[in-house]
């Protein structure tokens, strides 16, 4: 063993420190990471450019430093991420005092801590990878001091990865067996989930235009049988039904629980994976015909969590595709039938217009859908601001917007009009991915629209955006993203021009098939490894006949299932080996083909013996035994490298029969 | 040979032979003692040969010596020999006032120490001395002995009252022990015509002379070792010191014995390179003497050798 790790041995140390700290980066202080580098340039310039490490004194003056600075930051050096600064920061002082073998193992075991503590933060499959390579540099670092030295790089890294593929199996078993802890893994401090979007419970004009932005997943979706059409998807989260002309927001009161409707044909069963998004909200397809026992029913056929959800989450359910819901209360027909004093006169003469026309529900949605559609709207993701009066300068003066836009229009026309009506917020369509069968909907999936009661079938649901942009319902969101960087105007180009219109080209192509596999092995990540939780434990125990499972029970299992792979791996070193030299394999090839005819070569027998004895049994054989023996004993035990002849001898013996 | 030498020289390969056979036409019966004595020559070592009288151990050094045209001398070990007697004294000339090294029987190129085993230790181990130096230290002066120096010892193993069996340490010293053994119904029959025996020595002619003697065993050197084979007499030495029929392992000399006799073995078989065979060959003849048996351990030392050969695979 080495006393005093060399120059080598710190070129590995730093590649672990960088690789351990690589993912803590984006959460601690600029100042932090400089401090942390400055330290290891300093331990390098003393290494190699003679510089004076710091004293006793200095390195305690720097250590004060740290601790006060990160103090200052964070204002303590407890919970999560002071503490992971913290180590970080004094890890970087060590590297100036790293002077024994113990030193250094120490650095390289409080390196694992670092990484440990970007889990943290989150348990991403990159992040389980990443931690299999530091683990491998770290495993090299300690191999290189602790073996004699000169061994080549090539045989440590060989011998690192080595170690690591031995330790996957004892990594499964544990995996799967150690008890698992009710709850998060490691109890997140509540300062884990800042930052998350999501829909906001109040719609204002403008307010989804920032999530028609962000392509991060909202939840993934797995159906049991077949997927009903893209189009015919709309998740609904929340249903506004109040406003006061700028923003709409749902009632205060919860739903009363009997809210009930009839399904109509079959139910569509599905499971939603819902990532965390800090808000209650539970996306559904209308309209489900339960509640799962981790929610509770709100307003308008709605679902949500019993509170904000910090994780990601799964649930199972059912909805029926078509429905019709009973009629409505006097109290409920008012509620979606309010409009603020101050909606301006030209709104409600349009609607006015309408109603004159025909005071069938659906005819004046119709009315209003055709004016969408022939008076000139244009469908754009950056809409002009809209001033007081949303709804009004919207119609007559910008023409321009979203669905949001087009859904708070539609229902006030409609309630000027004397229908009632509502706006339903969530997410229409989603990404297939074929290569995992199921459903991404992502942020910019957001939609908003409407529903209107008529009488005899109850809600039933207007989507106005439809009417000015027909791309985004009937090929998603990302559709619209592709013509707006084309420059094509929603709404103006026949269904097949637009498919032509938006093709990718073959690079992107092959960008979103890796994104859609990347998002496959994601998803597959979360559902089996970070949502391997008690009940899943149970379930699998239990699906491999262990009934009643207690944690002393997984212990013992651990215990014995560690043993087992302990011995399953002595057994395995003491295998036979196969013969690696390709002279010494072909021989052995030649006397299996002559042990078939009862001619068995004795371990301790020699070639030319044993040639001899077969010579003098099968004398038919004698000649090419003499050959392939001749050559063989030229190549194993004669001077010279003689690569030619290993084809003759490999030829020789290929065509050798008994 | 079936499979016969690849790239040894001929003129080498034509000498060994025709030694082998004028030897042969002496020693009936015997090949393949008189293969491992040549062997033992050609590596550079001392042979010791184990047996009753009238074997004709002392028949077969004379015919070595004379078929490989080297000085020959005998010395009758016995218990009043004195180290003197072997390696020569110095007299004072009274003419010249000066002592005069006179060279004793040790000083030829092939010496036949007949039943060493009789030579008190002191004797026994000056003659030893002589073989492992290779010189002859007197008065403070130094001679070299004769160039090749071959010593081929005999002694009896059966009859020890009155002997000094050498001590295993001793016996180190000689690259090969063999027995002669009876001959065979053929060659004893040969022998009682009047064939053979001491009685042709006298018609027997020199094969090669001793400078291409030495010749010879500089190429025994260069005979090729390769790896495996290396692999294989490592194995073999190790398998002796993990085995538990033996006292103790051999030594790192006697691996290198091993290697050296079946080299000669080798060179004896017309070839360039060492066989695993040649090992097994020479195996009983280089390691039995080295090894003592474990102490509850039955059999003999050939027999424990011969199981110990057949328990290590060739590699």
């Amino acid at each position: 063993m080495n006393p005093a790790p060399d120059r080598e041995a710190f070129y590995w140390l730093y590649l672990t420190a960088v690789c351990a700290v690589l993912p803590a980066v984006a959460q601690l202080p600029l100042w932090l990471v400089a401090a942390f580098s400055l330290s290891l340039g300093w331990r390098f310039a003393s290494d190699h450019r003679g510089w004076r490490r710091p004293g006793r004194a200095l390195r305690t003056l720097l250590l004060i430093a740290i601790v006060i600075a990160v103090y200052r930051q964070y204002g303590s050096v407890l919970g999560r991420e002071p503490g992971v600064a913290l180590l970080v920061g004094l890890l970087g002082l060590k590297f100036l005092e790293i002077r024994t073998l113990r030193d250094y193992l120490l650095s390289v075991f409080l390196f694992y801590l670092v990484l440990l503590g970007a889990y943290l933060q989150e348990q991403a499959l990159w992040l389980g990878a990443w931690t299999l390579l530091t683990v491998s540099i770290s495993l090299v670092a300690m191999i290189h001091v602790v073996q004699p030295r000169g061994l080549a790089t090539r045989a440590k890294l060989k011998h690192a990865a080595l170690l690591v593929a031995k330790a996957l199996p004892l990594m499964l078993v544990a995996y799967l067996l150690f008890p698992r802890i009710q709850g998060t893994l490691w109890g997140l401090p509540a300062d884990a989930h800042a930052g998350l979007t999501g829909l906001s419970e109040i719609m204002r004009p403008g307010s989804i235009n920032s999530l028609s932005e962000s392509t991060a997943p909202a939840f993934r979706v797995t159906f049991e049988g077949a997927m009903p059409p893209l189009r015919d998807l709309y998740w609904r989260s929340l249903v506004l039904t109040k406003t006061d002309g700028h923003s709409w927001s749902r009632p205060r009161a919860f739903a009363a629980a009997d809210e009930s409707f009839e399904g109509l044909g079959e139910p569509v069963r599905y499971t939603v994976t819902l990532e965390s998004s800090n808000k209650p909200w539970m996306p559904v397809l209308d309209l489900p015909a339960e509640i799962p026992p981790e929610g509770r029913a709100r307003n308008g056929y709605t679902l949500e969590f019993r509170m904000a959800m910090h994780e990601r989450q799964t649930y199972t359910l059912n909805s029926y595709p078509r429905y019709r819901t009973p009629p409505l209360e006097p109290e409920e027909r008012a509620a979606n039938l309010q409009l603020p004093e101050e909606t301006s006169p030209r709104v409600r003469a349009l609607a006015e217009r309408w109603r004159h026309e025909s005071t069938e529900p659906l005819a004046v949605a119709r009315a209003a859908l055709a004016h969408f559609r022939q008076e000139n709207f244009v469908y754009t993701l950056k809409p002009p601001l809209l001033g007081a009066d949303p709804v009004d300068e919207f119609l007559f003066d910008t023409r321009r917007g979203f669905c949001e836009h087009y859904t708070a229009a539609f229902v006030t026309l409609m309630r000027a009009a004397g229908v009632p009506a509502r706006i339903v917020n969530g997410y229409q369509g989603g990404e297939v991915n074929a290569a995992g069968n199921y459903l991404i909907v992502r942020q910019s999936d957001a939609h908003a629209w409407a529903e209107i009661w008529v009488p005899g079938d109850g809600w039933v649901r207007v989507d106005p955006t439809n009417a000015v942009a027909p791309e985004r319902i009937e090929i998603g969101s990302d559709a619209l993203r592709r013509l707006a960087e084309r420059g094509v105007v929603p709404g103006s180009l026949a269904p097949a021009a637009v498919l032509k219109a938006i093709e990718l080209s073959g690079l992107d192509r092959v960008f979103l098939h890796t994104r859609l596999y990347w998002d496959l092995a994601n998803l597959s990540w979360y559902r089996w490894v970070v949502g391997y939780s008690k009940q899943r434990q149970e379930r699998f125990l239990t699906g491999l006949g262990f009934g009643e499972i207690s944690w002393e029970k997984l212990l013992t299992a651990l215990g014995v299932g560690g043993l087992a792979i302990l011995l399953a791996y002595l057994v395995w070193q003491w295998r036979p080996r196969p013969e690696r030299d390709p002279v010494q394999a072909q021989y052995l090839r030649f006397c299996r083909k002559l042990a078939r005819t009862g001619l068995v070569r004795a371990a301790h027998e020699g070639p030319l013996d044993f040639a001899r004895r077969a010579s003098g049994t099968r004398a038919d054989l004698a000649p090419t035994i003499g050959d392939i023996t001749r050559l063989y004993l030229k190549l194993r035990y004669g001077p010279g490298e003689l690569s030619g002849e290993r084809q003759v001898l490999k030829r020789a013996v290929a065509a050798f029969r008994v | 040979m079936a499979f016969a030498p690849e790239r040894q020289s001929a003129p080498a390969r034509d000498a060994l032979d025709a030694i082998i056979t004028r030897i042969g036409q002496v020693v009936l019966g015997k090949e393949r003692q008189v293969r491992l004595a040549l062997a033992c020559l050609l590596a550079r070592g001392h042979l010791l040969i184990e047996d009753l009288p009238g074997m004709g151990k002392t028949t077969l050094a004379q015919v070595l010596a004379q078929a490989l045209g080297l000085q020959f001398k005998r010395i009758q070990f016995t218990s009043d020999l004195l180290p003197a007697d072997i390696l020569g004294v110095s007299i004072y000339q009274p003419d010249t006032k000066n002592f005069v090294f006179h060279p004793g029987p040790v000083f030829a190129q092939l010496v036949l120490a007949d039943e060493i085993n009789r030579a008190t230790p002191k004797t026994q181990s000056a003659l030893l001395e002589a073989m492992e130096e290779r010189q002859v230290t007197s008065e403070g002066r130094t001679v070299k002995l004769p160039e090749p120096f071959f010593v081929i010892a005999t002694q009896n193993p059966h009859h020890l009252i009155g002997t000094f069996p050498l001590p295993e340490s001793q016996l180190d010293r000689f690259l090969l022990r063999i027995e002669m053994g009876y001959p065979d119904r053929a060659a004893e029959r040969q022998l009682l015509k009047g064939r053979g025996g001491r009685e042709s020595l006298a018609a027997l002619t020199p094969v090669i002379r001793p400078e291409q003697l030495l010749a010879l065993q500089q190429q025994v050197a260069r005979v090729h070792a390769a790896e495996p084979l290396l692999d294989y007499i490592q194995n073999l030495i190790e398998a002796t010191r993990k085995h538990g029929a033996f006292a103790e392992g051999l030594s790192p000399r006697a691996g290198l014995a091993l290697l050296h006799a079946a080299q000669a073995w080798a060179l004896l078989a017309g070839r360039d390179m060492v066989l695993p065979e040649d090992v097994q060959a020479v195996g009983a003849a280089v390691i039995a003497h080295r090894l003592q048996p474990a102490k509850d351990v039955a059999g003999g030392r050939d027999a424990l050798v011969a199981r110990l050969l057949e328990s290590v695979p060739i590699p």
